[in-house]
C-alpha cells in the first residue's frame, strides 16, 4: 500500500503525516508513507486544499486533518479494496 | 557594542509599537480566519467554478472564493489548480489567484490597525477590482485553446461531486456577527465611550448566535484551526517585526524621505518592483510597510507596495508558470505592475 501525504510543510501537513505513521504502525500493515511537498506534484491530484491524503493514488480526503480513527478507516477500507 | 544594544532596543521598541499595541484587533481576526477555514461552506462557491458556469457568475464567485476560502496560503495554489483544470477558464482562475493572497483577512485587519483604515480599504477594494480586470484582460488577450469541458479525471469530477450541504441560517448569522465585531472594533470614527458598550452588546448577541450555529465538533474545529493559524503565523511575525525595528535604527530616514516621500512615478514603480521581488511570510508585509511609512515613504508608493507584495513571490510564480505557461505568466506580472503603479500614483495624488 502506498500512502502519500500531500502538503508543502505547514503544521497541518506534518500533523497528518504523524497521524498516518502512527496508524500504520498500530495496524501493523505493510505501507509506505511518502510526504509530497513539491507544489507542482501536489497540484496534479484533484484536491482543493492541502493537506491531502492519498492511498494507492486515490484521494481520500483533503483540506483538513482527519482524526486517527478516520485515517484508520480509510486505510482498512483500502486494504479490503485491495484484497477484494 | 552600544550599536548592538541600540539594534536590540530598536527591535524591542518596535515590537511594542507595531505588534503589542495592535493585538486587540489582530486576535479577533485570527478567530475569523479560523472560522472561515473550518466552517465556511466551500461547496457553495466551488460549485459555481466548474466547466458549465457562465462567465458573469464565475468571476464574482472566484473573487468571493479568494475572500472567503483561501485564508491560508497553502490553499491558494491547489484551489487555483482545481479551478484551472476544471474548465471554468483562465479568467476566473486568475481572478481567484490574485484575490486570494491580496485580500487575506488577517493582513487587511492588521493593515487597518497598523497603517490606517484608508489604506486597508483601498487595499481590499482595489485588489478586487484588479483581480477582475487582470482576469478578464488575460482571458481576452491569451485565451485558452482548451477543448470544451474538462478532461477526464480532473477536478471537474471533484467539482461535480461537491454536494450541497444545507447551511443553517445561523451559520451565516455567525459569520456576519463575527465580521460586525471586527469592523466595529476597527472603526476609527467611533469614540471609545460608544465603542466599548456597543462591543459588549455585539458580543452578547454573537455568543447567542454562535451557540445556535455550532455544535461541539464545529466549535472544536474552529478553535483548532484558529490555534493552527496563531501557531504558524505569530512566531514569524515576531521575528519580522523585530527585524523591522532593527532596520529602523540602521536605515537613514532622510534618504528615504527624499526619494520616496512624494508620489512620483519613480518612487511608486520602485515600491511595486520591491514588492514583486520581496518575499515575506504572511502578515510580515504589514509591519514592513509601517516601517517604510515611519521612515518617510509617501502613502501612494506605500499602497503600491502593499498591493503588489502579497501577490507575487518567486515560489508561487514558478508553480503558476507550470499551469499557464511562460507567456501568460509574464503578462500576469506585467499587468500587476501596471495596476499597482497606477493605483499608487492615483492614491498619492488624492491623498496629497
Amino acid at each position: 500500500m502506498k500512502i502519500k501525504v500531500l502538503g508543502p510543510g505547514c503544521a497541518r501537513c506534518h500533523q497528518l503525516e504523524k497521524t498516518v505513521q502512527e496508524v500504520v504502525k498500530e495496524l501493523g500493515i505493510n505501507a509506505s508513507v511518502e510526504a509530497v511537498t513539491d507544489m507542482i506534484k501536489i497540484m496534479d491530484y484533484p484536491i482543493f486544499s492541502t493537506p491531502g491524503l492519498v492511498i494507492n493514488e486515490k484521494v481520500q480526503c483533503f483540506g483538513r486533518v482527519p482524526s486517527k480513527a478516520e485515517v484508520a478507516k480509510f486505510i482498512t477500507a483500502a486494504l479490503s479494496a485491495d484484497a477484494g | 557594542m552600544s550599536f548592538v544594544i541600540e539594534l536590540l532596543q530598536g527591535g524591542w521598541e518596535t515590537i511594542k509599537e507595531y505588534l503589542l499595541l495592535h493585538l486587540p484587533f489582530v486576535v479577533p481576526a485570527f478567530f475569523l480566519a479560523g472560522a472561515l477555514y473550518a466552517l465556511f461552506p466551500k461547496d457553495k462557491i466551488i460549485r459555481y467554478l466548474g466547466p458549465k458556469s457562465r462567465k458573469n457568475i464565475a468571476y464574482p464567485m472566484a473573487v468571493l472564493g479568494g475572500l472567503c476560502l483561501a485564508v491560508c496560503s497553502c490553499t491558494i495554489l491547489p484551489l487555483f489548480a482545481g479551478i484551472r483544470k476544471s474548465g471554468a477558464g483562465l479568467g476566473p482562475a486568475i481572478a481567484f489567484l490574485y484575490t486570494a493572497p491580496a485580500t487575506n483577512i488577517l493582513a487587511i485587519v492588521y493593515t487597518s490597525s497598523l497603517i490606517g483604515v484608508d489604506v486597508a480599504l483601498a487595499r481590499i477594494i482595489l485588489s478586487i477590482v484588479f483581480a477582475l480586470v487582470i482576469g478578464i484582460t488575460m482571458a481576452a488577450l491569451l485565451p485558452d485553446k482548451a477543448p470544451d469541458g474538462a478532461p477526464e479525471g480532473s477536478p471537474a469530477s471533484a467539482f461535480a461531486t461537491v454536494s450541497s450541504v444545507k447551511t443553517s441560517r445561523w451559520l451565516w448569522g455567525f459569520f456576519v456577527g463575527l465580521l460586525a465585531i471586527l469592523m466595529w472594533g476597527a472603526s476609527p470614527v467611533l469614540k471609545l465611550q460608544v465603542k466599548l458598550p456597543g462591543l459588549a452588546v455585539l458580543l452578547v448577541v454573537f455568543v447567542f448566535i454562535a451557540r445556535k450555529a455550532l455544535n461541539k465538533d464545529s466549535f472544536k474545529s474552529w478553535m483548532r484551526e484558529t490555534w493552527f493559524f496563531v501557531r504558524t503565523i505569530v512566531p514569524l511575525l515576531l521575528i519580522g517585526v523585530f527585524v523591522a525595528g532593527m532596520l529602523k535604527v540602521v536605515i537613514p530616514a532622510e534618504f528615504v524621505k527624499q526619494y520616496f516621500g512624494n508620489s512620483t512615478l519613480g518612487a511608486t514603480l520602485a515600491a511595486v518592483l520591491f514588492g514583486t521581488v520581496a518575499y515575506f511570510p504572511t502578515l510580515v508585509e504589514v509591519p514592513m510597510a509601517r516601517l517604510f511609512l515611519d521612515l518617510g515613504v509617501g502613502r501612494g508608493p506605500l499602497l503600491a507596495y502593499l498591493l503588489s507584495d502579497p501577490v507575487i513571490s518567486l515560489p508561487s510564480i514558478l508553480v503558476v508558470r507550470r499551469f499557464i505557461g511562460n507567456k501568460r505568466t509574464l503578462v500576469y506580472i506585467g499587468l500587476i505592475i501596471l495596476c499597482c503603479t497606477a493605483a499608487g500614483l492615483i492614491y498619492g495624488f488624492i491623498v496629497r
